[in-house]
């Protein structure tokens, strides 16, 4: 409470400070800025007034609003990518006006003093990178699949988890640790095809937003980062095409106008043909296996995903929108197996048949209505569902008979069930009275329901035995309530601060956590355009993920808070340099610590595998991350792209783990870099490279091994075991992982569409790097002894060489 | 069933490429295994030797140690080598005399033979010292007896994490408040009356109290959870016809070191032969070694 109280004391002396030159008389300029083309809303573009060196920016809708004295207005209304728009006016009242900007024709003119408003160095929020869209769509890709996840692993202080999975690990955190929203929902599981590919699809994103550090007060409940995912909303003006038919999968999405300049839609769809490429080649090896063995099997893997979404602007004021995204993965083996023979004059028919199948996926689905309540006052009421839903079984039967009578009838099933399903309801506000101030403030309620595995049996032995059984945790459900307010404050030309706090309360089976937390973010500009930025946020998680460090599992298990199991706090302080040079280099340098309490942790020997209490299984304990991030980036120009380093450790420290002393998290990567060019030859050929270089992960590997004698306990005295230890947890590490991927664009308009090939590859270079180390037992001959000798050995096995990918795209 | 995610990456999806790497190197230490319990008239000690994990070398035992224990400090006895042949181990095949090579499979067994017993609440110390090998040495207090108020028997009345029905002991424990105190919980039956110990047959125990544990040998207990001193647990053991069966409760004090082992031990098989295991570092006391010295005292209960 103290740290509140220190905040709101520097709130009010801000606001008192920023008021105080508010007192001439003043008009607002508000309005929506949209794409020219599309009608799609702009999110953070900027709107200027150089001569007065006031400016703000839109929200996620688009909106701005901008209050100025009554004079003579210039106005300059700009967005990466497109065409700057001038505006002159006289400003004597308050008046509504959008804008419609157009795509810049040659970016390198494109240099004015608007553009100096949206530099790094004018921007409060730090530890924040914007990757349009359009350029993570001409970044590398593995099979050619777009992924939004994997081109953030690029950016300094996200690290990937391990070769060609998509979970991001930020700032020491782990993928739990990160609110990933889509329109404003979260999800839960962001994988498809066990973490090798992220379930957005790149078509239908407008825009993405990863914030690190120095968390605004309107985002909470996770400790490590914020993800923002935005849909398109659908081209409002005309009927509007894409898809690609790529190595593994294709999409397709529609987009265009109900009502013109009133509703629109898009959707868009994905789907896999693995199951359908591998048919084929499954019929062949089970024809085979059935003439050779008896044995028959069929299986076969695919995911799709779906996003539609449809808006309607009722009036300059109201708008809704409406969202939904489904995406499933499924995985299905069966087998069977016919077996005949004879003795003793009996004929003996057996009849075997197994079927197992994994599924999982999520919906989230978001209805927003927008109201401008005034010029200055913006409201957004969302209602959210969602919900992940994980189901594994098996299932086998098998009949015996002799000299054709039923000898033996079983049938036996297994299914196991997990997941979370949301249902939420929030506001929010943004009200700017004035340019010195943008306040945001609202309130939510959250409604969950987890379920955290259950494993359902049923055995069918004839008439003899039959057995329906449900073990597990049962289901539990708990209510979230958030508030917060935060004010984006501008005290003349150098000093801008982001001021608010975050309230929360989780209530879970009679216990109710509460937690406030106060969020700074500060920037100070030097002569010669270098801001300094600070910041300090709280966060508090209150919802767990039991997961096992390594591969992204869809059985991992989103859990609540208990009254065993406490929420997860951290807190984190950020501080940093920002420069633009040239008009067309930004660089930024942040120093950052977080330190976090209560995180969750399988006990030494545990694993998702054991059933029984969830609780039962974890440890709590502390870690600490720090380091510093270097980001060089090239925004403008033919050539484009960016230089990231980070520098940083990252520990754990659980009672129970390692002795309780503090060891390297898996995931601690001394030295990350990732390099990205992207650079266009013509309007027709452009071609793009990355490559990475990070410090191995951390293992644990035994080192030693020895016998111990334990007493029996039965009066017989001692029996020997052996053991192997490790030195310490985490204490070895993986070879260093580095990559080189390559892809290169060809497009051409035809007539009626526009044509994209591409090629790539991934890990250019083959580089075998560590995917997991396994233990393996070797016997090798000694001709000298004339023994076979026993040596255990450590294998490296290494998955993704170089693998080459293309698709075709079009436009129309 | 879980095991399909898995499978299918390394099956389906994996281009497994496998090198060999290196472990880092280790010096040999020794290991100590000694288990001491109020009643035993000798202290005995297992001292053997940690290899480098990719070694060929099968001998672990160390027989040529020099071993002291310490009261408080002061020197009360050495200990003397008496290695224990306990069988023999094939090692090859002699052709001239056609006949199996075999070895003696010896058991590194160091025994102190104790004129007086040991006292509660007084702190030991083992010294190990062979060629070759640094000098380790691990310390102990001997706790002082667990303080049983009452013992119930609840035949078939609780439910275990399986779901099967189990016969159900609570045990009513008091002890200091204001010190950590471990617990380890043993239940015995005997199928006849005569009262003779090595009748007495030991059972698997498990429990669902709140703040227990699972050891190698059945439950363990911190106290964590006790209020003013005192606390309840239940200890599940599979159930019996008590017409014919006598039941022996025995709760034993053990140090903090003995818990962790014990704890950790446990932990250390239930990951073996499971891929997704968290890893297990089995506790050690032993500074500049291996192993564990532990000391408990113990408190029974007879249920006829």
């Amino acid at each position: 409470m103290k740290q509140l109280s220190y905040v709101l004391f520097a709130f009010a002396c801000l606001w008192c400070t920023s008021a105080e030159a508010q007192q001439q008389e003043r008009y607002t300029i508000s309005g929506y800025i949209e794409d020219a083309d599309t009608g799609e809303k702009l999110i953070a573009a900027n709107v200027f007034e150089p001569e007065k060196a006031k400016g703000t920016t839109t929200n996620v809708y688009g909106f701005f609003s901008l209050t100025l004295p009554k004079d003579s207005v210039y106005l300059a209304i700009s967005y990466v990518g497109y065409e700057t728009q001038y505006f002159r006016m006289y400003l004597d009242k308050d008046v509504t006006m959008n804008f419609s900007l157009g795509v810049g024709t040659d970016l390198k003119e494109v240099v004015v003093t608007a553009e100096k408003y949206e530099r790094v160095e004018q921007k409060t929020q730090m530890s924040q990178v914007s990757v349009p869209v359009q350029q993570i769509k001409k970044l590398p890709a593995l099979l050619g699949e777009v992924d939004v996840l994997k081109s953030l692993q690029l950016l300094p202080g996200v690290q990937s988890g391990g070769e060609g999975t998509s979970g991001l690990y930020v700032r020491g955190g782990s993928p739990d640790q990160n609110l990933i929203l889509l329109d404003g929902v979260p999800v839960y599981n962001v994988s498809h095809l066990f973490g090798f590919f992220s379930v957005f699809n790149a078509d239908a994103i407008k825009n993405v937003t990863l914030t690190k550090g120095g968390y605004p007060a309107r985002f909470g409940g996770r400790l490590s980062s914020v993800l923002e995912i935005n849909m398109k909303e659908g081209n409002m003006k005309e009927f509007k095409g894409t898809g690609s038919i790529g190595l593994i999968s294709s999409r397709l999405t529609l987009e265009g106008p109900i009502w013109k300049e009133r509703t629109s839609f898009i959707v868009s769809a994905r789907r896999t043909y693995l199951d359908l490429l591998a048919r084929p080649v499954i019929a062949i090896a089970s024809a085979q296996a059935e003439e050779n063995e008896g044995v028959s099997f069929n299986g076969g893997y695919y995911f799709y995903d779906v996003n539609a979404k449809i808006n309607h602007k009722f009036s300059e004021k109201d708008r809704l929108y409406a969202s939904v995204y489904a995406g499933d993965d499924r995985f299905n083996i069966k087998v069977s197996e016919d077996y005949n023979y004879s003795s003793g004059g009996q004929n003996y028919d057996s009849e075997f048949s197994l079927k197992s199948g994994l599924d999982w996926g999520n919906i989230t689905s978001a209805l927003r209505y927008n109201h401008l309540f005034s010029n200055k006052l913006f409201s957004n009421i969302t209602a959210t569902y969602s919900r992940y839903n994980l189901s594994t079984g098996i299932e086998s039967t098998n009949r015996e008979t002799v000299n054709g009578e039923l000898f033996f009838d079983g049938a036996y099933a297994a299914k196991y069930i997990s997941g979370i399903e949301d249902l939420a309801a929030k506001i929010d506000f943004d009200y700017l009275p004035n340019p010195s101030n943008h306040i945001r403030f609202g309130a939510s309620a959250t409604h969950h329901t987890f379920k955290p595995g259950a494993l359902n049996f049923r055995i069918e032995e004839g008439d003899e035995f039959s057995l329906d059984t449900l073990i597990g945790s049962t289901n539990t459900t708990s209510m979230d309530y958030t508030a917060y307010v935060e004010d984006e404050i501008t005290i003349g030309q150098s000093f801008k601060a982001n001021i608010g706090v975050h309230a929360s309360a989780f209530v879970v089976d009679g216990e109710a956590y509460t937690s406030v937390q106060p969020r700074v973010g500060l920037r100070y500009l030097l002569p010669g355009d270098v801001a300094l930025k600070a910041s300090y946020a709280t966060m508090t998680q209150y919802l767990h993920l039991l997961t096992n460090e390594g591969i992204g599992l869809p059985t991992d298990l989103w859990l609540p808070s208990t009254a065993r199991v406490a929420p997860e706090q951290s807190w984190q302080a950020a501080f940093g340099v920002a420069k633009t040079f040239r008009d067309k280099f930004e660089f930024s340098v942040e120093g950052y610590y977080k330190k976090m309490t209560n995180l969750i942790s399988y006990k030494e020997g545990a694993s998702f595998i054991d059933f029984g209490d969830w609780q039962d299984k974890i440890e709590q304990g502390e870690g600490e991350s720090y380091g510093a991030e270097f980001f060089l980036q090239k925004k403008k120009g033919k050539t484009t792209g960016w230089l990231g380093y980070t520098l940083s450790w990252t520990n754990r420290q659980f009672e129970n783990i390692n002795g309780g002393r503090v060891y390297p998290f898996k995931y601690d990567r001394r030295h990350d870099l990732s390099a990205v060019v992207i650079h266009e030859f013509s309007d027709r050929i452009s071609a793009s490279a990355t490559w990475v270089y990070g410090t191995g992960n951390s293992i644990t590997l035994p080192v030693s091994k020895s016998t111990i004698y334990i007493p029996s306990g039965y009066g017989i005295g001692y029996y020997p075991t052996e053991i192997e230890r490790p030195s310490e947890k985490n204490a070895f590490r993986m070879k260093p992982y580095h990559r080189l991927d390559v892809g290169v664009d060809f497009i051409k308009q035809k007539k009626r569409y526009k044509r994209r090939f591409t090629i790539g590859a991934y890990n250019m270079y083959n580089r075998k790097n560590p995917f997991f180390i396994y233990s393996v037992d070797e016997g090798t001959f000694n001709p000298a002894t004339g023994e076979f000798e026993q040596e255990q050995k450590f294998k490296q096995v290494s998955i993704f060489t170089i693998i080459p990918s293309f698709s075709w795209g079009f436009e129309f | 069933m879980k095991y399909i995610p898995f499978i299918f990456i390394i099956f389906v999806i994996a281009c497994e490429q496998v090198v060999d790497i290196e472990v880092p190197e280790h010096d040999a230490q020794l290991v100590l295994s000694s288990f001491y319990e109020t009643g035993d008239s000798e202290v005995i000690a297992y001292l053997t030797k940690s290899l480098p994990i990719n070694s060929n070398e099968d001998v672990h035992e160390v027989l040529d140690a020099t071993a002291k224990l310490y009261e408080n400090d002061v020197l009360l006895e050495q200990f003397l080598s008496e290695p224990d042949t306990v069988g023999y181990n094939f090692a090859g095949w002699n052709d001239s005399l056609n006949m199996p090579i075999l070895e003696p499979e010896i058991q590194p067994v160091y025994k102190l033979d104790l004129t007086a017993p040991l006292q509660a609440d007084k702190t030991y110390k083992i010294t190990v010292e062979a060629p070759g090998f640094e000098s380790a040495s691990a310390n102990q207090r001997l706790p002082l007896p667990p303080e049983i108020n009452e013992v119930n028997y609840k035949p078939m009345s609780r439910t275990s994490v399986d779901g099967y029905l189990m016969d159900a002991f609570e045990i009513k424990l008091s002890d200091v408040p204001d010190e950590d105190n471990y617990y380890e919980f043993d239940i015995y039956r005997s199928w006849d009356n005569s009262g003779n110990p090595n009748e007495w047959d030991r059972m698997w125990t498990e429990s669902l109290s709140p703040g227990t544990e699972q050891g190698d040998r059945g439950v363990l207990l911190k106290d964590d959870l006790f209020e003013n001193g005192s606390y309840s647990i239940e200890v599940l053991v599979w159930p019996e016809d008590t017409s014919y069966v006598d039941f022996k409760v025995e709760v034993k004090s053990i140090s903090r070191d003995k818990y962790l082992f014990s704890k950790s031990l446990n932990a250390y098989y239930n990951a073996q032969d499971n891929p997704f295991a968290e890893p297990v570092i089995i506790h050690t006391n032993v500074e500049n070694g291996q192993g564990i010295f532990s000391m408990e005292n113990k408190s029974e209960f007879i249920i006829e």
